[in-house]
Parts: structure tokens; C-alpha cells; sequence
């Protein structure tokens, strides 16, 4: 404990979460990185309409396998598609898809694991087993029925998603609740009145908020992944709208005549997967250390 | 220990009856009817004896209870496709997934135990950085996009390795004709799990370092080799085991893509062709009997555990 002393509250050197947070940026060379890739990719899709580059869906069998050039950046695909403009057009989907599902994860884990943290016991165990027990099932196969009886859309892809990754946050906010529940303040709200769902709500969810974003970001990459798999298999986002796993599809059948074309896809999905690791892994450094040894 | 085991054994059946109860509510939910009978081009009368087949046209209760005590008795359904039992159809091909996902198991252990304990025994050292990224990449990479690119390289441009199948065709069975077809699958379905498990037996090794004993061993005048080899190795590696049971799951869920991108025939890529092919009951019999297979794995691993490690039983 600090020694009392005349130093104002907030002395200064102390560094606010965020310089906190751009610091241990600076340190982890593959999450700087990671993120510079990830600005410069999302910028760019976002000026995607104004740059001088052909739609991503305009065929052009006359051009097919077309080395890269001034007209298309990277070359074209096997239909005279230009590769350059279905990378940006497929990495809005995919992380798109993974940021949403990511976030349904953290909904359904955060409400499970404040429930089992701030109710403990019989609550606590049954929720608790649920989620290992879930934890020991091959989810990809779960999501092949799924996909198989429901039909294959971005929006099934996406509670199918939720529904089946959010063990990891259940159990990162659960600890995090068990945590704050034995705080002084809690128990401060809970003498004046504040009744369950104020105290789950207002008081212990908000203070699980590093542990919440940590989880987001090790979730996107998490999800990216399986979406890119299900992809590839032709199970997940369906032709023509691109997605960097079902470019991979198409490239798989021109291993022998254009094998770049296998190379682009693989390495977006590679950097943004590695990003959203990373900077889970600064973010947990900077925001909270104490949440490092329980991992996710 | 009968207590701990009779626990963990609850814990597990109603693990599974959880499952198989969601399956069927993944049916009964389904938007509609099942898509398979959404088909336009369908005949009538072949959906209505689709619906008679799978008991659709029964209360949800008779459903739920037939279902049930279908799959207690070991009878997963018939093929859409096939209309062959879908548990004969999964124990022809099981032999083949076992060995692919026995052999991916082997390489992990063999290979992430080693380079984790490696980074921890000269912790922040140049060869830990180059592991540490190693396995950053390793779980950042999509495994089919590895085979893909490790096909190009060792089946299309080099040729040493064949890139599909599980034997060559028309050749009698030899052990180096087998390994030559598992050796790509087997390394690509093992990267991700072996980046996991070098990256938690590091940590395992790690945390093992600050305890008690050590100081204890290394104050005795005990060398270092002996230090890590004896007293370190003894505690930091039972933890890495419930991380082997995790690993389970994955390395079961990554067979399917495996399977599928090398032609492998184990219940993967059975599984992915009856998803693509929408027969239902082939892909939910396949769900649920590899649920089962994985929940009874951990579960001997769980038991194994307590078994070896006195301190979790009294958790």
C-alpha cells in the first residue's frame, strides 16, 4: 500500500491506459506490425471505390491468369476477375463476419459467466460444466450439421458462430466477476440497496471491460479462421460474393497452372489472424496483467 | 479417487445427452422444413416419404424419446444418400481418421513438448524468440491454406510426395507407400495443436521454475540439468496433459478440412461430403459419434489426471 502523502491524485508520470497501451504496442514488434497492416488494409478498402481499380465481380474470360499489371495490381484470377480488388472485397466480409461473431461470443460468454461468477454454487457448477463439457465437442463438426440442415448464409454463419466459441469468455469473465465480487465497492453497492441485476450490470460487468475487449480480439482471429475453413469447403460464404477462404477454393483446382493465386488469400487471412492475436495479447499486458496467467 | 471418478463420468453423460438433445433441436428449429426438402425440382410424394423415413410427420415428443433411445442403442439412422446405416458407414471409415489423427497426435507430443521445454530452459533467449514466433505462426495460419501450399511445393513442383489419397492405385498395401501419402496430412493437421502445446508446456515449464522445490533442489547444490530434468520435467508436464485433451477437439474438428483437402477417406471428409450433399442424418450421426469419442477421451484423460496427481481429486 502507498504511504500517505501531499501528492496530488494523479501525480504526474502516471500514464493514462492509453499511452499504458501504446507502449506495450511499441514493444511487441509483430503486434506494431499487425496493426499497421491491419490500418493501411481497412483504409483501404474503405477508399476501395475511388481507387482506379475494375470491380471484383467483373468477369473477363478473355483475360484469365493475367500476370500483375497497371490495370489489375495483382494479376486476375481464373475468370479475368481482378485479384486485387476480390482480396479487399473478400477481407470486408471475412472480417466482418469475424468482428460479429466475435462480439455474439463475448454477449452470450460475458451473460453466462456473470451469472455463474455472481451467483456462485449450484448456478455456478451447472454453467461451469456446460461450458467444459461444450469446450471437449469438435465445434467444427457441429457447425457442418448446422450448415448442412440450415443452409449455408453470412447471418447463419454468424449466430452458428456465436453460439458455439463463446467457452473462452464465459470463463475469462467468470474469474473476472469472482474478482470484483469481493471488492469492497460491491459490496458497498450491494448495502445500499442495489439489487442483482444492477449490481451484475452496473458495477462487476463494466470492470470485466478489459477482459471483454481482450476476448473480442483473440475471438476475431479465432473466428476468421473456422470461417475461412468452412469457406474453402464451399460450406460457408457462398460465390460470388468473395471471402478470402473461398478464393482459396477456386485456387485449389489451378495448383498446377497459377499456384500464386494461392498465395494472396492465405497470407491476408495469416496477418489478420496473427494481428488479432497479438493485440489481444498487448491488450492484456497493457489493460490488465493480472489476466496473463489465466489465458482464454 | 471413486468419488472423483464417479463425478467426472456424471459430468460427462450429461455432457453428451446435452449434445445429442441440441442435434435434434438443430432439426426441429430448422427455418421451415429440412433444406434438403426445400428443393423446388422435389416431388411431393418423395418428400412426404423423406418425412415418413426420418419420423418428421410424428408429435416432437415421440420424435425426441425415438431419438433418444435410438442413439443409447447405438443407431444413428440411415444415409440420405447411401441408405446404408450411418454407424456401419463410420466404422468402415474409422480406421483411417485413427491413424491420420493418432499419427498428427504423435508428431504434437513429440514436437511441442521438446521445443517448449527448449524456450524455457533458456527463457528470452534467441532460440525461444525464434520458437515463440514459430508458434505465433503456427496458430495464426489456416492448416488447409499450409497444405495447400505444401502440396504445391512437394506434390506439383518437386514431386517426392503424392498430394491426394491414401495409397497408390493398383500397388498392394506397404507400410512406405502408407507413409508416403500420411506424412503432408499428418504435419499439416499437426501445426496448430503443436503451436498450442509448445506455447503451454513453455509456461507449464515456467511457472514450475518459481516454486518452492526448486529453490530447494538448486540450495542442495543439485546442477541445473538435474534440476530441470528431474524436478521441473515431474511437475510442469502433468498440467500439459489436460491441455493434450483439449487439444483433441481441434485436432478431430481440423481432420475434416484435412481429410477433405487430401482425399483422405476417415469420417472428416465423410462428414463434409454429407454436409455439401445435405444428408442430414450422416452428418448429425457423424456429430454426435465423434462427440461421443472425444467426451470419452477426455474423460479417461480426466481420470488419468486424478490418478496421477493426487491434489486435483480434493479440487
Amino acid at each position: 500500500m502507498a504511504v500517505a502523502t501531499t501528492t496530488p491524485r494523479r501525480p504526474r508520470g502516471r500514464r493514462t491506459q492509453w499511452q499504458v497501451f501504446l507502449s506495450a504496442l511499441y514493444r511487441n514488434k509483430l503486434a506494431l506490425f499487425g496493426v499497421v497492416f491491419m490500418i493501411t488494409l481497412l483504409l483501404t478498402m474503405a477508399a476501395s471505390p475511388w481507387l482506379p481499380i475494375p470491380s471484383p465481380t467483373r468477369i473477363n474470360l478473355a483475360a484469365t491468369f493475367q500476370p500483375p499489371s497497371a490495370a489489375h495490381w495483382l494479376g486476375t484470377d481464373e475468370n479475368g476477375r481482378d485479384v486485387f480488388a476480390r482480396l479487399l472485397a473478400g477481407g470486408r466480409v471475412s472480417i466482418a463476419v469475424g468482428f460479429a461473431a466475435a462480439l455474439l461470443t463475448v454477449v452470450i460468454g460475458s451473460a453466462l459467466g456473470v451469472l455463474a461468477g455472481y451467483f456462485g454454487g449450484l448456478t455456478d457448477r451447472v454453467i461451469m460444466r456446460f461450458t467444459d463439457g461444450l469446450l471437449s465437442v469438435p465445434v467444427f463438426f457441429l457447425l457442418l450439421a448446422v450448415v448442412a440442415i440450415w443452409g449455408s448464409s453470412i447471418t447463419v454463419l454468424v449466430v452458428a458462430l456465436g453460439f458455439t466459441r463463446w467457452m473462452g469468455p464465459a470463463r475469462l469473465i467468470r474469474g473476472e466477476i469472482l474478482r470484483f465480487k469481493a471488492m469492497e465497492y460491491a459490496t458497498a453497492a450491494r448495502a445500499l440497496g442495489a439489487g442483482h441485476l444492477r449490481l451484475m450490470v452496473r458495477h462487476l460487468l463494466p470492470q470485466a471491460m478489459p477482459a471483454l475487449i481482450v476476448a473480442t480480439s483473440i475471438g476475431v482471429g479465432n473466428v476468421m479462421l473456422i470461417e475461412a475453413g468452412l469457406s474453402f469447403l464451399g460450406l460457408g460464404i457462398a460465390p460470388p460474393t468473395p471471402s478470402w477462404g473461398n478464393m482459396l477454393t477456386a485456387s485449389q483446382f489451378y495448383m498446377w497452372t497459377a499456384p500464386h493465386l494461392a498465395v494472396y488469400p492465405g497470407v491476408m487471412i495469416l496477418l489478420s489472424v496473427m494481428t488479432f492475436n497479438t493485440l489481444g495479447d498487448v491488450l492484456r499486458d497493457a489493460l490488465d496483467p493480472r489476466l496473463r496467467s489465466s489465458g482464454s | 479417487m471413486t468419488e472423483y471418478a464417479i463425478k467426472q463420468l456424471l459430468a460427462g453423460v450429461a455432457v453428451l445427452f446435452v449434445v445429442v438433445t441440441a442435434t435434434f433441436f438443430l432439426i426441429q428449429a430448422a427455418p421451415g422444413r429440412l433444406s434438403i426438402l426445400a428443393d423446388p425440382t422435389l416431388d411431393p410424394s418423395v418428400a412426404a416419404a423423406i418425412e415418413r423415413r426420418l419420423g418428421l410427420d410424428q408429435p416432437v415428443a415421440v420424435q425426441y424419446v425415438r431419438w433418444m433411445s435410438n442413439i443409447a442403442q447405438g443407431d444413428l439412422g440411415r444415409s440420405l444418400v447411401f441408405n446404408r446405416p450411418v454407424m456401419q458407414m463410420i466404422v468402415e471409415r474409422l480406421p483411417a481418421t485413427l491413424l491420420l489423427g493418432f499419427t498428427a497426435l504423435l508428431i504434437t507430443v513429440l514436437v511441442g513438448i521438446p521445443s517448449g521445454i527448449v524456450a524455457a530452459r533458456w527463457p528470452n533467449s534467441l532460440l525461444d524468440q525464434a520458437l515463440s514466433f514459430a508458434s505465433i505462426l503456427g496458430l495464426a495460419t489456416p492448416n488447409f491454406w499450409l497444405g495447400i501450399l505444401l502440396i504445391i511445393l512437394f506434390s506439383v513442383q518437386l514431386g517426392w510426395l503424392p498430394g491426394a489419397g491414401m495409397q497408390t492405385i493398383g500397388q498392394p498395401f506397404s507400410v512406405l507407400d502408407r507413409l508416403s501419402y500420411l506424412v503432408l496430412p499428418a504435419v499439416v493437421l499437426a501445426t496448430s495443436t503443436t503451436a498450442e502445446l509448445m506455447r503451454y508446456t513453455r509456461s507449464s515449464w515456467l511457472e514450475a521454475i518459481n516454486q518452492d522445490f526448486v529453490r530447494t533442489a538448486r540450495s542442495k547444490g543439485l546442477v541445473e540439468s538435474r534440476v530441470h530434468g528431474k524436478h521441473i520435467m515431474k511437475n510442469a508436464l502433468i498440467p500439459v496433459l489436460t491441455i493434450l485433451g483439449l487439444t483433441l477437439p481441434r485436432l478431430v474438428g481440423g481432420a475434416a478440412i484435412i481429410e477433405s483437402l487430401f482425399s483422405w477417406p476417415g469420417i472428416g471428409s465423410m462428414a463434409v461430403n454429407a454436409a455439401i450433399g445435405r444428408d442430414t442424418p450422416l452428418i448429425l450421426g457423424t456429430t454426435i459419434f465423434v462427440a461421443v469419442a472425444v467426451i470419452v477421451s477426455n474423460l479417461l484423460i480426466d481420470l488419468l489426471y486424478g490418478a496421477i496427481d493426487p491434489r486435483i481429486r480434493f479440487d
